[in-house]
């Protein structure tokens, strides 16, 4: 549902361009918004409906397929929503709270989310905060099968 | 030979070597190790070494050989700084017109950005610390690759991003080589960290001026963490930087301690 809050016990998932990856490692410019976005674009992956992590990644790397161009080093960045939302909290020098919404695109895209209260004039500190709770990152291409 | 005129000397052959390892004419020189240590008399090498704005050329005359380069817009800086007295034709001022920034060429500017990028990875190839200078060169041929494959339109980073970017690290060659990404707006980032409470990371905008985060330990009240940010302008980054430790981690273990 639009405007739902994703649980803090759930996770999203950050499409990271390959110019925002070194060496496999996610760097904080994976989580910069552009000056026209009004939040930070995620994908609740509870809300996938798939059975395991293995199976959202699977179900991730087919909608980005659809959507985008996916760099080769480009690479899915999951996040747990509770830890990320204290992170910022606790860490960001105005405590800064960090609503995490659902934002679902009909029909493409039904577990979009969004990332709100990241501001455009303080977004590298936010950013740096968020790359330090990426729980675990996988590859934002499906590996082709062996010929 | 006076130290002023050894260390003159010095500069002199320094240049030139850059000019001719441009354009990968350098075997004839000596390897880069003992080109770092080279001793004046390795100076007396340069016999000659004029820059001919007609000809848009720089001809070096080194043991005896002579090298003829094409103007490289980006080694305006290189040559900024050679004295007058060197120049044999006219003077440096007529050849190159500085730029904002101060160091880029402006009389032969180049067409494309793609031209702009390839020479400021041929300066860094040529001109940067030995210890880095493949690894960051291979790493922006890398960001520019992705950003243009990403971003649809075909442009890559913001060469003035991308410009003042190596103007700070040619100003601070004890920094180590950062992590490099490009922001949404195809600016460079860079960071150098060491675990989650030293971090020191600089995002370079096209303007010249820079937006900076710090995270650093909190020396009296230990388990905790300093954190800030800001914005300024380039050349002052240092010394805002520097006060709050973050040479421990962002220089290399050799020359930490180099001073600011």
């Amino acid at each position: 549902m639009k405007g739902q809050p994703v649980p803090d016990s759930d996770h999203v998932a950050r499409y990271c361009k390959a110019m925002t990856v070194e060496n496999g490692e996610i760097q904080p410019t994976a989580f910069m918004m552009r000056q026209t976005e009004v939040y930070l674009s995620v994908n609740w992956l509870e809300e996938l409906k798939c059975p395991d992590r293995a199976a959202q990644i699977t179900e991730l790397q087919k909608l980005y397929a659809t959507k985008l161009k996916v760099g080769a080093t480009a690479r899915i960045a999951v996040l747990n929503v509770g830890t990320l939302r204290v992170k910022v909290e606790r860490e960001s020098p105005d405590r800064r709270v960090l609503p995490i919404l659902h934002e679902p695109i009909i029909p493409d895209d039904p577990s979009h989310a969004g990332i709100y209260g990241i501001l455009y004039d303080d977004r590298e500190i936010i950013a740096e905060l968020i790359a330090q709770v990426v729980l675990d990152n996988h590859p934002a291409q499906a590996s082709r099968p062996a010929a | 030979m006076t130290e002023e005129a050894q260390e003159q000397s010095f500069e002199r052959y320094w240049l030139a070597r850059k000019a001719v390892a441009a354009y990968e004419l350098s075997e004839k020189f000596e390897d880069e190790q003992s080109f770092s240590t080279a001793s004046s008399n390795s100076a007396s090498r340069v016999t000659n070494l004029t820059i001919d704005p007609s000809e848009a050329c720089v001809q070096a005359v080194l043991t005896g050989k002579t090298y003829i380069i094409k103007y490289i817009s980006d080694y305006a800086k290189a040559f900024r700084n050679v004295p007058a007295t060197f120049v044999t034709s006219r003077t440096l001022e007529t050849l190159f017109t500085t730029g904002e920034g101060g160091s880029m060429a402006t009389q032969q500017p180049p067409v494309t950005d793609k031209e702009r990028f390839n020479e400021i990875i041929r300066c860094i190839e040529t001109a940067f610390p030995v210890r880095y200078r493949a690894r960051l060169a291979s790493r922006l041929t890398e960001l520019e690759k992705a950003v243009q494959e990403e971003e649809m339109d075909g442009r890559g980073i913001s060469i003035t991003s991308l410009h003042h970017f190596v103007e700070f690290l040619k100003t601070y060659p004890v920094l180590r080589c950062p992590a490099v990404s490009v922001t949404p707006e195809r600016n460079i980032y860079a960071s150098w960290k060491s675990g989650t409470d030293r971090v020191f990371s600089i995002h370079f905008l096209a303007d010249g001026n820079v937006r900076f985060v710090i995270f650093c330990p909190n020396r009296v009240h230990p388990g905790e963490a300093i954190r800030l940010s800001g914005t300024a302008t380039a050349d002052v980054l240092m010394s805002v930087a520097a006060p709050h430790g973050v040479l421990d981690w962002a220089t290399d273990e050799r020359t930490a301690g180099s001073g600011f």
